[in-house]
């Protein structure tokens, strides 16, 4: 299959410099943290023997004067995801699953574009143009990936004729492999991929298992890997500052409640439930956390959806301070089936809830707003209690 | 893919309750309120307790407050309080 391969060098830190532009020239290294896990994400084009996800430890022995900026995937993912919406307007087959990095099928294109040129002009015009670019052509997802590695900024690469000569001389960083795997294959000096290919197919796999036959196909520039095209979810996305940094556990609520409501009182929800919900705050300094929330049932308003998110929230321990926080609500599905509830005091509170929000939909504008305890506690008084819109 | 509405600020979202409430108050030497002006220039008739808060000292905008629960002339009960980060005299429920 023929494939287009658009790669966007230094993805992340890009993102980074467009929402500060002081980063400019400065040595930065993006972190990832998994866990207790730190990894580097991305760095500057000056700082040289650095891979991402080379643990963060080896970097900083290797470059101890960076300025460390913590990832925020989600900012990432949603200027990549707003790319490849602009990708899949050139062409329906965009495979999006590498940060940074996007793929393209070329078979049938040629009822649409006239020719390869044509199409790459459409393909320059769908990318912003404060993130360079570059990009391959060849026949497989690897070999374009490669072409695209070899090309310019700004330009496109054409592999076409012997493979394996085309290969022999890229490092073994760039197979799309673990990196424990490549630092495996660095141990026992195989430093190019003309030395992978040129070994018998037997000690590879004897030393990286099933993952040793992808590695040696790979370097011969056999890549029989499909293409995965996107698919299109529908979901629902909120998100708000907070008025003040919080670590508490009550303010978050009262804040997801609010978003929740909002969401629930989109046009697109309803009579419609949610099953998941992707939950991140990002805090000043300690970067980003996220997590995925999956419903049994599908939660119908947000009342049900922020009984789980509690049971979740109080397990969890976040990086730091919050300062803004955001919902993404997926899986949108029809609701099954809804008992009312049996007691009267409860039905007259749903009766309420509903006409709030008739009202709301009447004016505009949140109209009731209900006073909630947030930091009881506190010494200061004004973070006591917080006003958040009834109903919504 | 349904649009984010990137609300942010706005009425939707979560307000504090009890803001304070900029008074222009006179002070003696000790920095204590002898008058307050709120409805005239109402004199401070008794000082009932006095305490201090410092919070959030890790932030840029650090917390730092002398509260005074005052009587005025009047009868009337109220906190105040001096914003020792910028000198000035609020009021507010405590």
């Amino acid at each position: 299959m023929k494939v287009l391969c658009i790669l966007l060098p230094h993805f992340p830190l890009g993102c980074e410099i467009h929402r500060h532009p002081e980063l400019e020239g400065r040595l930065t290294l993006v972190t990832r943290t998994e866990g207790s896990w730190k990894t580097v994400l991305d760095f500057s084009l000056e700082l040289d023997g650095l891979q991402p996800g080379m643990p963060l430890q080896e970097a900083l022995s290797r470059h101890s004067e960076v300025e460390l900026i913590p990832g925020d995937m989600p900012c990432y993912w949603s200027e990549f995801n707003r790319i490849l919406d602009a990708l899949e307007m050139k062409s329906p087959l965009v495979e999006g699953s590498d940060l940074g990095c996007a793929y393209i099928g070329l078979d049938g294109m040629e009822w649409v574009y006239r020719n390869d040129e044509e199409l790459i002009l459409a393909i320059r015009e769908a990318i912003p143009s404060h993130f360079p670019v570059q990009l391959g052509l060849a026949i497989g997802k690897f070999l374009s990936y490669l072409g695209a590695l070899n090309s310019p900024l700004g330009g496109c690469s054409v592999v076409a004729g012997d493979a394996g000569a085309f290969l022999k001389d890229f490092p073994c960083d760039v197979l799309p492999i673990s990196w424990k795997d490549k630092k495996k294959l660095c141990a026992f000096g195989l430093r190019t991929l003309g030395q992978v290919a040129a070994l018998p197919l037997g000690p590879l796999q004897s030393q990286f298992g099933p993952e040793g036959r992808r590695i040696r196909d790979l370097a011969r520039g056999q890549d029989e890997s499909p293409l995965y095209p996107r698919s299109s979810e529908e979901a629902v996305e909120e998100n708000m500052c907070l008025p003040s940094l919080s670590t508490s556990l009550d303010v978050l609520l009262v804040a997801v409640e609010s978003l929740l409501s909002r969401a629930f009182s989109r046009k697109c929800l309803r009579d419609k439930g949610v099953r998941s919900v992707s939950l991140w705050v990002r805090t000043p300094g300690a970067g980003c956390w996220e997590r995925r929330i999956a419903f049994k049932e599908p939660a119908t308003d947000a009342g049900r959806a922020l009984s789980r998110i509690k049971h979740v929230l109080a397990r969890e321990t976040l990086p730091g301070p919050v300062e803004e926080l955001g919902i993404r609500l997926g899986g949108l599905c029809h609701e099954s089936g809804h008992q009312k509830s049996l007691f009267t005091d409860i039905r007259a509170r749903d009766q309420l809830e509903k006409d709030i929000k008739e009202m709301e939909f009447r004016l505009g504008s949140p109209q009731v707003f209900r006073i909630k305890e947030v930091e009881p506690w506190s010494r200061i008084p004004e973070r006591r209690q917080a006003l958040t819109p009834s109903g919504r | 893919m349904v649009q984010n509405t990137g609300k942010a600020s706005s009425p939707d979202t979560i307000r504090p309750v009890n803001i304070p409430e900029l008074v222009r108050v006179e002070e003696d030497s000790r920095g204590f309120p002898v008058r307050l002006r709120s409805k005239g220039l109402q004199a401070v008739a008794i000082i009932a307790d006095k305490w201090r808060i410092d919070d959030e000292w890790w932030r840029t905008e650090m917390v730092s407050r002398l509260y005074f629960a005052i009587v005025l002339k009047s009868g009337q009960r109220l906190v105040v309080y001096k914003d020792l980060t910028n000198g000035c005299w609020y009021r507010q429920s405590y």
